[in-house]
């Protein structure tokens, strides 16, 4: 059909070509020949040869295409991106000749396997976005849509879209490198690949490895403006980065970047810092204290906090680099240490006092003991008038205490006796010690100086200067009364009175008082009272309290008071131990005490419950201990400030239920003793007196028996009272005591075989009632018939039976009245 | 096998209550018991081609009371028994004895016991023990109109039956009754004093059992000088003593005492069992007895006892004197004997006899040997001389377990019975339980 179409036509064009141009005649030719007209980005091409597109014959190839769309030759030929993967001819996708508005370059975006057909695969956050966001070219006007998406034109880098989001302003061969280089494409900042250590040739610990890549690659702010090359790294270290904090504040050999010396990347702040390296090891204290209690801060310093502003130099090996020259020694030089100043010679770093290496015996001419020892240096070492210290005595050699002392005996003492050293009669234990044989012996006197006399000062007893005493008058009570008063008076006998304190007390100190013969007194002391201190029975009492001034010549002292005891007990032979002792029992018992306590021990008591009182105890009574029973009345003695309750020990009463708690809650009176004894409350001998209780009854809880408490004397024969439903006799056997026993009930020593008819084969099943239906036991007859006469009766048909009682000759089993033989 | 279907339920429910005592209740109570006899009987002549009749029995006993805290106003209670009774079945088919079980739940009942109030309350199967014990399946409402003097009502299926011992429900069989009861709360033992009366109807579907009065009273004036008084009177089918006794006894000083004794009695069962063409003779027994007593029971004491005593059934008489002497603590404190001996007109016998026994008491260990013999002449000429010899003993393990066993030998010309005896008991709980002796007691009348 179209070849005849044609056939029809071509005269008619040749006609209207033979009177055109050749150009005209060709797009005339081409317009008439098209099969429609080209799309809008084409339309120009309408005007030319058909062959501009077509090969003849062979349809429109490829190459013609990338002719004229030379950007997207390099693609093709590359086999890359979008139209250098596919393997179709571009007609196949771009058709043509369909019209101005025909849209040969439609794309579904949601069908869109941009993988597949791009080879960039939308991974991670690439999926979720718009197409617009990457492709953000638009379409010329000369395209069907002007200013629509042009997909065609993005690469496959990251930087293509995400330049903006460029922190790095890397530069050279850095720049160079995609971002995926280093970043994942699922998660920018998660996936990183970049290794400081490979990629950086720097490795990052510490602080480093914390810190933020700008905090070291934002070398300016302001200028943003980034270094990643650091060519001075090797010489300047540490100050390429960082600033020279302490500058000319430091020792040469740890300028220069050389921080690591002090300093660490895991904290700028110092951890441990060998001080061997400055040449000045650390011992002892030094090595405990902060590095600032020697390098102190600069006082001119405006950071006070920062610690670079502190002295790190100037300081020197010497102690009094950093200590002060406490001894104030100067220049001054010993023979035997040299510079007094070399600290170290006395003390050790371990520890500055006290200086263990000084020894005032050793090292100086002076030795140091007695009471010199507890003196402080500067107790010695102090010109008192101009506070300086003074370490050389000169008159050493000549005088002695003297450099430091001050003589009380000067106007006192003889000439002679002042021109002898201190030493003579005095010691360094204590001013007051002196020397025996030497200088001033007392011991020749009357009086020898003993225990706490021999520490007393002079004066104390020999009075004031200018008012001493030397000669006592009371020779005969051995000089004690012309020092001490006596706080005894009209307190001993007169036996005692006229005795010397010294049969009571030393030399030593009053309180302790001498062994004393108690046996010489009216009262003999035995037992417990042997081993009593004195003021046990003696106590202090108010009444001879006194204040008394001791010692009563020298008042430089503080009079203290002393308490009286009291030692005379004129009512002993009336009130015995009462006259010492409390009555704790409050005038229960007899004053004689003796009676139940002794010297030896007051507890346990040699009471016998059984011979001393009403109520001997036996058995249980005699295990309880005496507060179950004697118990504690509201009554209280006090004595040494505790207080002791007063026990009830008589009257008492011996009714068992004013101690034991009445479980019978007085139903059954309060002779407790009829039931019970004391061998144990569950224990009796006449319990249950008229009806012993044995077997199953033992068992019983009385309760069961003894319902809402009721007595049952008396009916100790009356089984009935309880068992009146358990009696299968229905009350025709009244004496169930005479078959049963308490052990078992359904065992008998009635024996019903022991009867005149003992009951066999069936009769045993029987119920008693069956045949002793009368209430009747005793006597039955043996015969059949006495109990079977009705049985007989209703069988008289029976020939055998006429007449015939005895059933035995023909019922001979017993099993079965039945079954005649 | 049998053993364990006829004892596992009580072994079961015991093992359950045993371990804890206090888990449903603030306070409870019980006793397990389980025991049994066996006896082997010789005869010396053959009967029926036997010559045995042996007896065996087992039986076991599970007793437990549980009381609700606070004030005790709820109890339970319950008393399950079981025997196993190995020759006591008759198999007709076979024509021998096969072994018969009954287990019965002889109470089971819960209280509000309401201690401090006017009223309580039973519910369950119980013993109404205003009445003489009789047994109940339904409810008990008592008041107290002050703690001495109280009164109740009860009503429900009477359990019990003519035709068997044992208790079981019976729906068709009724019971009805009220009663009333005083008892004096004096203190001491030397006085005391309990009436109690009630009236009780017991039927059976429409047909009226039995009705009776109860009548029981306890005086005590002084220690040892009492009356006691049991009586039931029965009003159906006419209005007769169906068992009656009075008993005075009377102490004159610490070494004499006295007691006299009428005992009147019929027979219920009498009647229950008559048959319709039965003209039954009456079956009452009336005896008196008389009793003098000499000697300190706290040592030894003599008794003079005489009973005379005639049944209406064949106008036969019983008459018996004897003379018994006691002595506790004989030799050793733990140690007592007894001898009793006397003659009597045994209805169709004329009899001597002699018992004499031995008891040794410690607080855990009891053995008693009691021998008895007789010798019985009979109105026909036969003349038998029965003797039975029995030793048994007792042993408390614990307060809480306990056992005790027997053998007895009983002899005559016919025959020759061995009977040996075991039971352990065990009681749980919290109760007050009877004291221990630790040395022989006063000899007792059981």
């Amino acid at each position: 059909m179209r070849f005849y179409t044609l056939a029809l036509l071509f005269p008619l064009l040749s006609l209207f070509i033979g009177s055109s141009s050749l150009a005209e005649k060709e797009g005339i030719l081409s317009k008439l020949l098209a099969p429609g007209p080209l799309i809008k980005g084409h339309q120009d091409l309408e005007d030319k040869d058909c062959l501009k597109c077509h090969d003849a014959g062979k349809g429109v190839p490829n190459e013609k295409c990338l002719d004229c769309h030379k950007q997207i030759k390099p693609f093709v030929e590359q086999k890359r991106g979008f139209h250098g993967l596919t393997d179709k001819n571009c007609m196949e996708c771009h058709r043509e000749h369909k019209g101005r508005d025909f849209d040969s370059m439609a794309i579904d975006e949601k069908k869109f396997d941009h993988k597949k057909l791009t080879g960039y695969d939308l991974e991670g956050k690439h999926a979720d976005i718009k197409c617009t966001e990457c492709h953000k070219n638009k379409l010329g006007p000369k395209y069907l849509r002007p200013g629509d998406t042009q997909y065609f034109g993005n690469t496959s880098t990251c930087i293509s879209c995400h330049k903006k989001d460029d922190v790095h302003f890397f530069k050279g061969n850095l720049a160079k490198k995609d971002c995926n280089a280093c970043h994942g494409i699922k998660t920018w900042k998660d996936e990183i690949k970049f290794d400081h250590t490979r990629d950086g040739n720097y490795k990052l610990t510490g602080k480093h490895a914390e810190a933020k890549c700008n905090d070291c690659h934002l070398t300016n702010k302001n200028k943003k403006i980034f270094t990643y090359k650091w060519p001075q790294l090797k010489t300047a270290k540490c100050l390429t980065c960082h600033e020279d904090a302490h500058k000319a504040n430091l020792s040469s050999r740890f300028r220069g970047g050389n921080c690591t010396a002090c300093h660490t990347e895991q904290s700028w702040k110092i951890q441990t810092f060998d001080h061997k390296i400055t040449g000045y090891k650390l011992n002892g204290r030094h090595v405990e204290i902060d590095c600032v209690e020697c390098h102190k801060q600069n006082p001119t310093a405006i950071d006070k906090e920062s610690k670079k502003n502190y002295k790190w130099v100037g300081l020197n090996k010497k102690c009094l680099s950093c200590h002060d020259d406490f001894h104030r020694f100067g220049n001054a030089k010993n023979p035997h240490f040299g510079d007094l100043n070399n600290c170290i010679d006395c003390h050790t770093e371990k520890k500055w006092t006290p200086a263990i290496n000084f020894n005032h015996n050793k090292h100086t001419r002076y030795v140091i003991d007695g009471a010199h020892i507890e003196v402080k240096c500067k107790d010695c070492h102090t010109i008192k008038t101009t506070k300086m210290p003074i370490y050389k005595f000169p008159n050493l050699s000549t005088k002695t205490c003297e450099n430091c002392h001050k003589s009380p005996h000067v106007g006192v003492f003889s000439k002679e006796l002042l021109k002898k050293q201190c030493t003579v009669c005095h010691t360094t234990d204590s001013w007051s010690t002196h020397k025996s044989n030497k200088g001033f012996d007392h011991s020749k006197t009357r009086f020898p100086l003993t225990g706490a006399h021999i520490s007393t000062k002079c004066n104390d007893c020999h009075g004031p200067a200018k008012k001493q005493i030397f000669k006592f008058k009371s020779a005969d009570l051995k000089f004690c009364v012309d020092c001490h008063k006596n706080i005894h008076t009209n307190q001993f006998s007169k036996i005692f009175s006229a005795q010397s304190c010294t049969l009571c007390h030393d030399t030593k100190t009053f309180k302790d008082r001498l062994p004393f013969d108690h046996d010489k007194t009216q009262y003999k002391l035995k037992g417990a009272h042997a081993e009593l201190k004195c003021q046990d029975c003696h106590t202090p009492i108010d009444k001879f309290s006194t204040v008394v001034e001791w010692p009563n010549i020298n008042k430089k002292e503080s009079p203290r008071t002393l308490y009286v005891s009291k030692f005379l007990y004129p009512d002993l032979k009336q009130k015995q131990c009462l006259s010492c002792h409390q009555d704790y029992h409050q005038g229960q018992l007899s004053t004689k005490c003796a009676d139940c306590h002794n010297e030896k021990k007051w507890k346990p008591t040699s009471f016998n419950h059984d011979m001393q009182s009403d109520f001997p105890l036996k058995y249980k009574h005699a295990e309880v201990k005496c507060s179950e029973c004697h118990k504690n009345t509201n009554q209280f003695i006090t004595y040494k400030k505790i207080s002791t309750p007063v026990v009830r020990y008589k009257p008492l009463s011996s009714q068992c239920v004013d101690c034991h708690k009445d479980p019978h809650k007085g139903t059954l009176g309060s002779r407790c003793q009829e039931c019970h004894i004391e061998k144990g409350w569950k224990i009796t001998r006449d319990f249950h007196k008229n009806f012993s209780l044995t077997g199953v009854h033992y068992a019983l809880a009385c309760a069961e028996c003894h319902k809402d408490g009721r007595k049952l004397a008396g009916m100790s024969q009356q089984c009935y009272t309880c068992h009146q439903k358990d009696d299968v006799h229905s009350g025709t056997l009244p004496n169930c005591s005479e078959c049963h026993t308490q052990h078992l009930w359904e065992l008998s020593r009635f024996k019903h075989s022991l009867t005149n008819f003992p009951l066999r084969g069936a009769h045993r099943t029987l119920d008693c009632m069956t045949c002793h239906k009368e209430g009747a036991y005793k006597g039955l007859s043996s015969q059949c018939v006495s109990c079977y006469m009705q049985d007989y009766n209703a069988n008289l048909a029976v020939t055998q039976h006429n007449g015939n009682f005895d059933c035995a000759a023909c019922h001979r089993n017993q099993f079965n009245f039945g079954n005649v033989q | 096998m049998k053993l364990i279907k006829t004892f596992s339920p009580l072994l079961i429910f015991a093992a359950m209550m045993l371990p804890e005592q206090r888990t449903y209740a603030s306070k409870s109570y019980g006793r397990f018991s389980i025991g049994g006899f066996t006896a082997t009987e010789k005869f010396a002549s053959d009967n029926f081609g036997s010559n045995s009749n042996d007896e065996m029995v087992l039986s076991s006993r599970l007793f437990y009371k549980a009381t609700s805290s606070g004030d005790g106003a709820w109890e339970f209670v319950s008393d399950l028994r079981d025997k196993h009774d190995f020759f006591d079945k008759l198999d007709r088919e076979r024509l021998q004895l096969t072994d018969k079980n009954e287990f019965q739940a002889r109470q089971l009942s819960t209280r509000w016991a309401n201690p401090n109030g006017k009223v309580s309350a039973s519910l369950g199967r119980f013993p109404v023990a205003d009445v003489g014990a009789i047994y109940t399946d339904g409810l008990l409402a008592e008041y107290r109109w002050n703690p001495g003097f109280w009164s109740s009502l009860f009503g429900g299926k009477n359990p019990q039956s003519d035709s068997h011992s044992y208790l079981q429900f019976n729906p068709k069989a009724n019971i009805v009754g009220t009663g009333i009861t005083y008892q004096a709360k004096t203190g001491g033992w030397d006085k005391n004093f309990y009436l109690t009366h009630g009236l009780v109807s017991e039927t059976y579907e429409s047909e009226t059992d039995r009705n009776f009065l109860f009548h029981q009273m306890n005086l005590q004036w002084q220690e040892n000088s009492r009356i006691l008084s049991l009586l039931y009177v029965d009003f159906i089918p006419r209005t007769y003593v169906q068992n009656g006794s009075f008993i005075w006894q009377q102490q004159y000083t610490e070494n004499f005492a006295s007691e006299l004794g009428i005992l009147g009695m019929d027979s219920i069962q009498y009647y229950r069992h008559q048959g319709v063409r039965e003209t039954l003779p009456p079956s009452a027994y009336q005896e008196a007895q008389a009793k003098i007593s000499l000697g300190n029971p706290r040592a030894s004491k003599w008794t003079l006892a005489g009973l005379s005593g005639k049944r209406a059934y064949d106008q036969k008489d019983k008459t018996e004197a004897s003379l018994s002497y006691f002595q506790t603590q004989l030799l050793t404190r733990k140690v007592d004997a007894y001898l009793k001996i006397g003659g009597r007109k045994n209805f169709i016998s004329q009899d001597t006899f002699a018992r004499t026994g031995f008891g040794y008491f410690s607080r855990k260990w009891e053995y008693n040997l009691d021998i008895e013999y007789s010798s019985e002449k009979y109105n026909d000429g036969t003349l038998m001389h029965p003797l039975v010899t029995e030793f048994s003993i007792s042993n408390s393990l614990s307060r809480s377990l306990f056992w005790t066993g027997s053998v007895q030998r009983a002899a005559d010309e016919k025959v020759t019975i061995i009977t040996s005896f075991f039971k352990l008991s065990y009681r749980f709980g919290e109760a007050e339980g009877a004291p221990q002796r630790d040395t022989a007691p006063l000899w007792g009348p059981i």
